[in-house]
């Protein structure tokens, strides 16, 4: 008996130790472990394509960020002093290194994920077509978050004369995690994003969906890189290939509520399961009212016209803690709702017929920048605009910063004029009451036009040089 | 039933009877310990429930019968049994047990004598002078030297953060690892105990008595034991009740009151203070002054009742019991914390050879929770936040409250939009843990010498967790579709481990002086984990809400991972008649997830000892009667990192609702074990006959391919992984002294002892000699570890008010920048030491017991005053009264910056401005308790009654912290994206830890 039991137990350790080694060999559930089968199918290459968008639409890039910093550091808003006062630091432009509100991870993120499906498509079986593209929509993104970094974090060519030779960024086409690349010039950058969106437009195909990469998407974005660039006549040839409308009356209110595609070249789209707001950055509303956390500089409020269907779509007045507001309607969410969930439109027709108009008065054809401008402005229900010279060129200026409010543009566009920013002294209140910005100037030339890279991507990059200034 | 009832009785009865008529003596005597009398020392006949205690003199009178044996005990001492013969007196000498007793090494039990190891103890007793609802891991704080316990936070239930010996690895798990009843379990697994089923804590510090746990052992060993019964011993009843409250500490922060927060924002030009125009305004909002930390937040009740009986006849024994404890917690209108614990603990001979033993254990758990992040949605965040002329109701201008459709008054949702107190009402969380914890082994004597015990544990732990946001909430207001208000949502999670052992144990003794045993052992532990979460949308009722009443189903998810680890050990003990000791141990562990190649560590100690007291020369020493030698070297593991860390990995998300791919983990092929090597030497000591007796311990430990978090360059787009980088070291001495300053001395006994544990860590090596960073702190080589590292402030420029830092070279400058941080030397997360002092003193039947906890030298950046001094950044929220202290003209010194208001500037940086001492001496327990008279005690039919009145926290010493500075984590959510901070070095203010006073009674039967 006694012996029974010894065997059987010295049996059991055997058994346990001999199935050991094998039984440490254990692979997760939801990850498979990359390697060469990660990608076989069609469809596994088409996800991982789809992988690289859902990056560009987090909460820190194109699903929330994206859409506030650049008009919080500019002159299109004011923080309501009923507000959470999120988004103080930007606002009064007091970031340093170690709080910088700049995309600069989520966009390296964003790269990776295009570098690893196009050094994964070598490998594609498929038709030809698939591949060039899945290919095209990898560069085109890969260029696009690059193009991100670039103007949030260097110089912008046109912005001053030591532009193209100042720092520009690390332009990432490898896959290595570990790679601990430096910063070339901006010049070199802005020819390496270029050449990206050529190649792309070499490969994609002209209509992918919405939410994807396509022909003409590629083209307007292209238009608007070399916008920065001051290759002017590049964009406008960019722009020519974008064939779209311009939206009008109802449908140009759809585009904000999603119920309606034209006049969007690209977007990121977000579902109701993704659990993204990018609205909550501008406000939130209850039975109590609409929160604001920054509403409409008053003097830009006045420069909706009441015929100007950019107002009722942009603009929602109401109450707050017993006072008027002109909140942001932009990002009020899909619908009728008012949660802040909705697309991220990331490229609208409406700017590339700005690109050309602004492009066209720069080198010299001042009729064919009336001519865009005109489009737009009898589009968006102004009537036609007649002048020259820089009566034109404000109001190519106004026009954009009044289509393109509240989606990313102003900061940039002030800093590659190479103006100030200056805000007004109204205060936060419907009537321009109330307080007025603390903080009321950006002046030209300033180092904080460009974003300080944050305190932990410098330390773990030792080839990593920090801008001046901080 | 009545008839059944009647039997019992006359069975009773008849047993009474036979006892009245059996052959009876009395028999009398005294029960001292060689110094002086032991009063209140328990005489029991062995078999029987039968017993009595000694009275303050130490006598006692017993009827019994001849032939049967008395059992001596008291606590402290060994007890001895005395065969009851002709004499009618039995006076009998215990020795103290201090130096004797037995450790509990886990897979082996050890007279302390006899092993190398070093050990602490903590005992039963030790644990019930902290409240019976205190998590285990919580209640070793200062029990143990060497054993620095800091509690997570105030949370009714909230485990803490344990660590043995200082810090001992910084990325991986630093938790020590916690075996009970021979099963490890997880730290956050702990309430799964009944504290009062709790028998003995071990803590295993050094390598020598850790070895043979290898891998998972280099954070220490916490050894736990539950209760059993007693062979031959009629069942004994127990029953005990516990009840107290419980008040939040907050250091004494003084916040503004309304006419004070009105003014302050008068005089910076903003807010509500500044927009009133009329007295009568202001009189009004100054008539709501309130402090919303009473408004939200209430003192806590405690409650705790518990039954246990055990006993054993001459093949079993058996200890059953059973719990409940509850704390409410201090938020208003959230029940804290429940839980009701089961346990049967039984051992029986199954064969002469073959013996059985059984824990098994089930407990029930339930939090009701709240959202704990750093800003107004936690009640404690909301509480500093909220201004004090603001109300929770909306009212008219009569006062009189605005009420919604339903007639309920509405809630303000004051400045901050948000409503604490209508969200703890309406989006009620709560979380429920099922734990089931069960063993067998079976020992088996195959030879006289060798025993083979298999053994299998199981635990099993269940979580189910709810939330709701009811359709008439704010947030539902906020954040919902239209048309879809209100959510639930459910999720859970199930964790099963299992844990196969087998050990062989050969004993021999040869030449009568010669001791040897031998262990083997193989363990194997699986462990898997599942989790899932479902959510549904659209609820029309606020009070209605299962998943099956809302319109739509809104969220779906869950994962699933596994572990493993395969052991294998040997250890070989070996003494020369009890004189001199000599132990090795190796043990070979494999865990999954290492990277192939690289999944074993061979891990081994050798530890030495000597008996000095048992040699020839201080055998009739008259001051020294104990005097141990120690000495041990050995390499411990550590594998407490992500479950596939060494895997390159492809995830899955969606984009647009389909099914999309993206890179995940990167690849480590070369990941490894972390290594830690234990030197400890000891000396163990007891003089005059033990009346004064301690340890004191040296150590120094070397922890080698650190498990590592590491951050990866930002270009490369993959944040961090986990890599074996560097070494730190710690080295330390630990004293621990105790001393019986009256033993009986006309009744009274009086102990007075302590520990004192020094703690140093250092970098010794990071990869490529680079800094590694975690927020607001620096691991450079040669520095101490978790260096806080901050931009100096260099106060206010008397001029113009603003604020002055100090750049990297220690020049005065204006202008702040992050890149101007340096490490604050000296300045770290962790103390420079730690320690306790108790006492310990009975009288007749009274008993007074009392710890002090003292911590010294560790820096905390206090959050809190960062956002309660905000030079006006804040100006909104609620402010400290200290607040109005800043720079209002030319010469002002002493001061705040000149407010943002004025100065145009953000003076309100996170520099060292607020970074404090954080060291404190605090009243950890008191308690009081008195045994009822025996007299009394056996009229009631009972043999021991005892009430008691304990106090936790009672008072607390801390010159240099604002607020209380008992710091484990900040809010259970980081404080911002992506950053975590270390236990202990930032404090914004979560869950307050308490101050309880309780009352309680113990019966036994």
């Amino acid at each position: 008996m006694k012996k029974i039991i010894l065997s059987i137990g010295i049996l059991v350790s055997a058994i346990s130790f001999t199935s050991c080694e094998k039984d440490l060999e254990i692979k997760p559930f939801d990850s498979v472990v990359t390697d060469d089968n990660t990608y076989v199918t069609k469809d596994e290459y088409d996800q991982g394509i789809r992988g690289i968008y859902s990056n560009m639409r987090y909460e820190g890039y194109y699903g929330g960020t994206m859409y506030i910093i650049p008009d919080v550091t500019s002159d299109n808003l004011i923080i309501n002093q009923n507000g959470r006062q999120s988004e103080r630091t930007p606002y009064s432009w007091l970031y340093n290194s170690n709080n910088t509100p700049g995309p600069y991870y989520t966009c390296y993120s964003a790269i990776n994920r295009a570098n690893t499906m196009l050094e994964a498509l070598e490998n594609f079986n498929g038709l030809e077509d698939d591949k060039n593209n899945f290919k095209g929509e990898a560069l085109a993104l890969r260029a696009m978050s690059h193009f991100d970094i670039l103007r949030y974090y260097a110089k912008i060519p046109t912005q001053s004369a030591d532009a193209n030779q100042s720092i520009g960024i690390a332009y990432v086409t490898e896959v290595d995690a570990l790679q601990t690349p430096a910063r070339i010039n901006v010049a070199e950058s802005y020819a390496l994003v270029i050449q990206d969106l050529k190649d792309a437009l070499t490969m994609i195909a002209a209509n992918n969906g919405v939410g994807r990469f396509n022909t003409k998407s590629v083209n307007a974005l292209l238009s608007r890189v070399y916008l920065y660039a001051g290759q002017y006549q590049n964009a406008i040839d960019a722009a020519n290939e974008v064939n779209d409308v311009l939206a009008t009356g109802t449908a140009f209110q759809g585009i904000w509520n999603d119920t309606s595609e034209t006049e969007v070249l690209l977007k990121f789209v977000i579902t109701a399961e993704d659990n993204i707001a990018i609205g909550t950055s501008y406000s939130q509303s209850s039975s109590a009212g609409i929160r604001s956390e920054y509403v409409f500089d008053y003097d830009f409020f006045l420069e909706f016209l009441d015929s100007d269907i950019r107002k009722a779509s942009y603009l929602i007045e109401g109450d707050w803690a017993g006072s008027p507001y002109n909140n942001v309607r932009k990002w009020y969410g899909k619908d009728n709702n008012s949660n802040g969930e909705v697309d991220a439109k990331a490229i609208r027709y409406g700017e590339v017929v700005l690109n050309k108009a602004e492009a066209y008065f720069f080198i010299g054809n001042e009729t064919e920048a009336l001519n865009s401008l005109n489009e737009l402005r009898v589009a968006r229900g102004l009537a036609e605009f007649s002048g020259s010279g820089d009566l034109l060129l404000n109001e190519i200026k106004l026009q954009r910063r009044l289509d393109l409010a509240f989606e990313g543009h102003r900061f940039f566009d002030i800093k590659r004029w190479g103006e100030s920013i200056i805000r007004s002294n109204k205060g936060d209140k419907a009537d321009g009451t109330g307080t007025p910005a603390l903080v009321r100037e950006l002046p030209a030339g300033d180092h904080r036009f460009q974003l300080p890279i944050s305190l932990g991507a410098i330390q773990a990059n030792p080839n990593l040089e920090q801008n001046p200034g901080y | 039933m009545k008839t059944k009832f009647n039997g019992i009785i006359t069975l009773l009865l008849v047993l009474v009877g036979h006892v009245v008529f059996a052959q009876q003596m009395t028999v009398t005597g005294t029960v001292s310990d060689g110094d002086g009398a032991l009063p209140s020392a328990s005489v029991v006949i062995e078999g029987t429930s039968t017993g009595t205690e000694t009275d303050f003199d130490g006598n006692y009178s017993i009827k019994v019968e001849k032939g049967q044996t008395l059992i001596f005990s008291y606590v402290g001492y060994n007890d001895k049994s005395v065969k009851v013969g002709e004499s009618s007196t039995i006076n009998v000498t215990l020795e103290n047990g201090n130096v004797l007793d037995e450790l509990d090494l886990g897979y082996v039990k050890k007279k302390r004598g006899a092993t190398a190891a070093g050990v602490s103890t903590v005992s039963a007793q030790d644990i019930q002078e902290v409240a019976q609802t205190t998590n285990i891991a919580n209640a070793l704080q200062g029990k143990a030297s060497g054993v620095n316990v800091t509690a997570a936070n105030g949370q009714p239930g909230q485990t803490a953060f344990v660590r043995i010996r200082g810090v001992g690895s910084i990325s991986s798990g630093q938790e020590p690892l916690y075996i009970v009843d021979g099963v490890p379990i997880d730290e956050n697994a702990l309430n799964l105990i009944n504290n009062s089923d709790i028998e003995t804590m071990s803590v295993l510090k050094d390598a020598g008595a850790a070895a043979i746990y290898g891998a998972r052992a280099s954070n220490g060993v916490v050894i736990i034991t539950t209760k059993g019964g007693k062979r031959e011993q009629e069942a004994r009843f127990s029953v005990t009740a516990q009840y107290g409250m419980t008040e939040r500490l907050d250091g004494g922060i003084e916040l503004m009151n309304a006419d004070q927060k009105l003014r302050y924002e008068r005089e910076l030009g903003v807010g509500v203070g500044a927009g009133i125009t009329t007295t009568a305004e202001w009189n009004d909002l100054v008539a709501n002054d309130h402090d919303w930390r009473n408004t939200i937040l209430r003192d806590g009740t405690v409650k705790s009742l518990g039954f246990n009986v055990n006993g054993g006849t001459e093949k079993t024994s058996y200890f059953v019991s059973l719990q409940n404890d509850s704390d409410t917690g201090v938020i208003r209108g959230v029940d804290g914390f429940d839980k009701t614990t089961a346990r049967v603990n039984l051992n029986f001979d199954a064969k002469d050879w073959l013996t059985f033993d059984v824990k098994s254990s089930v407990s029930y758990t339930k939090s009701v929770g709240f959202r704990d992040r750093n800003n107004v949605q936690s009640p404690f965040v909301a509480a500093r936040t909220y201004n004090p002329y603001e109300t929770v109701f909306l009212e008219d201008e009569n006062g009189d409250y605005l009420l919604d459709e339903k007639g309920e008054p509405r809630y303000n949702l004051t400045h901050a939009g948000y409503n604490i107190i209508e969200a703890i009402r309406k989006n009620p969380e709560q979380d429920e843990y099922i734990r089931l914890f069960g063993s067998v082994s079976a020992e088996a004597k195959i030879l006289e010498n060798l025993t083979y015990t298999p053994k299998l544990g199981t635990n099993y732990n269940i979580r189910k967790s709810e939330s709701s946001m009811f359709p008439s909430s704010i947030l539902s207001q906020y954040v919902s579709e239209e048309g879809k208000p209100g959510n639930k949502a459910e999720s859970g999670s199930y964790s099963f481990t299992y844990n196969f052992q087998n050990i062989i144990r050969y004993n021999t003794t040869f030449n009568e002086k010669h001791n040897l045993s031998v262990l083997a052992l193989t363990e194997y532990i699986s462990n898997d984990f599942r989790n899932w979460n479902v959510r549904a949308v659209g609820f029309s009722k606020d009070d209605i809400n299962v998943l099956d009443a809302g319109a739509e189903p809104d969220r779906a998810g869950g994962t699933r991972s596994q572990k493993r680890t395969f052991s294998l050990a040997g250890n070989v003990d070996y003494d020369y008649d009890g004189k001199y000791i000599a132990s090795a141990t190796v043990r070979r562990d494999g865990s999954s997830v290492f990277g192939e190649g690289n999944r074993f560590g061979t891990f081994f100690s050798g530890s030495a000892a000597w008996n000095l007291h048992t040699e020839d020369f201080l055998k009739d020493n008259k001051v020294i009667n104990a005097l141990k030698l120690r000495a041990s070297y050995g390499t411990l593991g550590n594998d407490q990192i992500g479950r596939y860390a060494s895997l390159g990995l492809t995830g899955y998300i969606s984009y647009a609702n389909e099914p999309s791919s993206a890179p995940g983990q990167v690849a480590n092929p070369d990941l490894k074990w972390e290594q830690k090597a234990i030197t400890d030497i000891a000396i163990e000591y007891g003089l005059f006959n033990n009346r004064l007796r301690g340890v004191v311990d040296y150590y120094k430990s070397v922890t080698s391919d650190l498990l590592l978090t590491v951050p990866l360059p930002a270009e490369g787009g993959r944040y961090s992984r986990v890599e074996n980088v560097g070494e730190i070291q710690t080295q330390g001495i630990e004293l621990e002294l105790a001393g019986d300053i009256l033993r009986g001395y006309n009744g009274i006994n009086w102990t007075v002892g302590g520990n004192i544990a020094f703690a140093d860590t250092k970098v010794n090596e990071l990869v490529d000699g680079e800094p590694y960073y975690e927020t607001g702190l620096i691991l450079e080589e040669g520095q101490e570890i978790y260096t806080h590292y901050l931009v100096r402030y260099a106060g206010v420029n008397p001029a113009n008010g603003h604020a002055l830092y100090y750049d990297v070279d220690g020049n005065v400058t204006d202008q702040f920048s992050g890149e101007d941080a340096v490490a604050l030397d000296g300045k770290t997360v962790n103390a420079d030491f730690t320690g306790t002092v108790f006492t310990r003193a009975s009288w007749k039947g009274l008993e007074l017991s009392a710890s002090f906890y003292f911590k010294y030298g560790n820096y905390i950046l206090n959050g809190r005053k960062w956002s309660l001094e905000s030079d006006g950044n804040n100006v909104a929220d609620n402010q400290q009264l200290s607040a109005f202290n800043y720079w209002r003209q030319p010469g002002d010194t002493g001061v705040l910056p000149s407010p943002t208001q004025f100065s145009r500037l953000n003076s309100n940086q996170l520099t060292d401005r607020f970074l404090q001492d954080g060291s404190y001496i605090r009243l950890r327990t008191l308690k009081l308790s008195y045994n009822i008279p025996q007299k009394l005690v056996e009229k009631a039919y009972l043999s021991k009654v005892n009430v008691y009145v304990q106090g936790q926290n009672l008072w607390t010493y801390a010159p240099n912290y604002e607020g209380d500075p008992e710091i484990g984590i900040q809010t259970e959510e980081s404080y911002r994206v992506g950053e975590t901070r270390v236990p202990g070095a930032y404090d914004n203010g979560s869950y307050p830890t308490t101050r309880s006073y309780m009352f309680g009674i113990d019966i036994s039967f």
